[in-house]
Formats: C-alpha cells, sequence, structure tokens
C-alpha cells in the first residue's frame, strides 16, 4: 500500500464511519490527497461545536467526566476499611486495586465519557477530544509514574470499550 | 399571548446546498453539489463544509440520503445521493419567503444596491 494511500485512510478516520466509504469515493473521483481527507476530516471534527445544544452536551459531560474522577478515589478510600477485613487472595488483589483509587477514577471516567448517551453519534468527535483532555488529567492527579501510565492506559481502554458497546446499539454502517 | 412555532430557517451555505440538491434531483451528492454551487455562485466551497453541511441536513430529515452504486473511477465506493425531503421544502420555503419580506417595501435606492 503507498504512504499517501496509508494517510488518506489514516486521515479518514475522522470522518463519521457513515460517511466514510463514500467520502473516500469523492476524493478518489477528485483526485484528492491525504491533505484534502484531512480537511474534510478537520471539517466534521468541529461540527459538534458549530451546534449550541451539542455544546452545551459537550461542556456538560466534561463537566460530569471531573466529577467523576474527584468523586470515586474519595468513595473508594471510605470503602477501604470494609474490604481489609478479609485475608483470602482475592480481598487482596481488591485491596491492591482499591490501593490505586485515581487509576479506578480513571477506569469510571472512561466507561462513563465512552458510553454516556448525552453525546448523540454524531457528535462523537467530541467524545475523543474529551478523552484527549482527560487522559492527561487523570495521569498527573495518579501519584507516581506507574500509577499514572496505569491510569491513562485504563482509561483510553475503558472509553473505547464504552464507545463500542454505544456503538453496538446506536450504529448504522455503511457498505463500503 | 400563544406561543408561534415558525418553521427552521436555513444558514447560508445550508440554503445553497438545499438549492444544489434541488437542481441536482437524482444526481445530487457531495462531489456534484460542490460543483454546482462553485458553478453558479462562483465561489469555492471546500469539500468538507459541503459534505459536513449536507450530513447535518440529513440528519435535520430535511434531506434523505441513499448509497448508490459503486463505480471504478471511485475505487469501487458507493456515492451517497441526497434527495430534498418534505421538511427541507418547507425550510427552503421559509427562508426565501423571509428573506423577499425584507426586501419587500425597501426604499428604491437601497433595494438597487443589493440587486444582483
Amino acid at each position: 500500500m503507498r504512504p499517501s494511500r496509508v494517510f488518506v485512510l489514516l486521515a479518514l478516520r475522522g470522518v463519521p464511519r457513515h460517511l466514510r466509504a463514500s467520502a473516500h469515493g469523492d476524493l478518489l473521483e477528485q483526485h484528492g490527497g491525504a491533505r484534502d481527507a484531512l480537511a474534510i476530516a478537520l471539517y466534521f471534527q468541529a461540527e459538534p461545536y458549530r451546534a449550541g445544544i451539542d455544546r452545551r452536551n459537550v461542556l456538560l459531560l466534561m463537566l460530569a467526566a471531573a466529577g467523576v474522577l474527584w468523586i470515586v478515589p474519595m468513595a473508594v478510600q471510605s470503602l477501604m476499611a470494609q474490604a481489609a477485613v478479609f485475608e483470602d487472595a482475592f480481598s487482596r488483589a481488591v485491596l491492591l486495586l482499591w490501593g490505586m483509587p485515581n487509576v479506578l477514577a480513571a477506569v469510571a471516567c472512561g466507561l462513563f465519557v465512552g458510553r454516556a448517551s448525552l453525546l448523540p453519534q454524531h457528535a462523537d468527535a467530541a467524545r475523543l477530544h474529551l478523552v484527549l483532555v482527560l487522559v492527561p488529567v487523570a495521569a498527573l492527579a495518579a501519584p507516581g509514574t506507574a500509577q499514572a501510565m496505569l491510569a491513562a492506559g485504563l482509561m483510553a481502554a475503558a472509553t473505547w470499550l464504552g464507545f463500542q458497546n454505544r456503538q453496538a446499539s446506536s450504529d448504522r454502517p455503511e457498505p463500503a | 399571548m400563544t406561543a408561534m412555532t415558525a418553521p427552521q430557517t436555513l444558514g447560508s451555505l445550508e440554503l445553497l446546498v438545499l438549492l444544489a440538491v434541488l437542481r441536482l434531483r437524482d444526481g445530487a451528492y457531495a462531489v456534484s453539489v460542490r460543483d454546482a454551487i462553485a458553478e453558479r455562485t462562483q465561489s469555492d466551497p471546500s469539500r468538507g463544509a459541503v459534505s459536513v453541511t449536507l450530513d447535518r441536513l440529513d440528519r435535520k430529515g430535511f434531506l434523505r440520503s441513499r448509497l448508490g452504486d459503486p463505480t471504478a473511477e471511485r475505487g469501487g465506493k458507493a456515492k451517497r445521493l441526497y434527495t430534498l425531503a418534505t421538511p427541507g421544502r418547507q425550510a427552503l420555503h421559509a427562508t426565501l419567503e423571509g428573506t423577499q419580506a425584507m426586501l419587500q417595501g425597501l426604499p428604491h435606492e437601497v433595494a438597487q444596491a443589493v440587486r444582483p
């Protein structure tokens, strides 16, 4: 596969799934390259911020996600004493995970942002932008490099999982 | 006071895109719509702006979309063809009517200044 074709396909990842194939066909018909594909993708990425209601929902989701990142560690710490009464392997594993409340918060936040129905499908670009902002926040909130990396990685994975789950319930894929 | 539900009006590019779809009948897709606008308005709307506007109008229910047949020159990819839907026709009517109403009664010299 030629590098330019790879760049076109990569850029078209920014176009909603149901329009990707037809947008690719339009580009081929007009002999457009990676730059044109990127320009189209950027227009689609900016679309959620053009409508007032979507802008408001993006802000609400960001505040709610920040709330999850803030509240979960507190809730986890308050439950720690109850988990510590058992001495079996499972309880120790739970305790180990419970000892990283910021990592748990990052996972919860990722699942929440990925799955939230507050943003309609056409505003999925904003969901990705939110994650790009929240991943470093979650990493910075976690103590130590190992936990920061774990929080960032698990948050991205949890978002992907949540998003896949959302797509499975409300997708309309376009045949190529 | 009773609340009035006014039909939705269109933005400037949305208006041009709907008129282009109306003009192109069954052959309206992103490339032909962009070409039609460029040809008649002597402007150069970007591919992205036209594609995004078509998708937005489709989501609003102003346009209906379907997939055409795949062709070799498009690398086997089908065109997404658009046709005007009834809400789109109503929005078009409301927008043009609003423009006409605003133009009506303008002093002669002002009307002359905006006449193409």
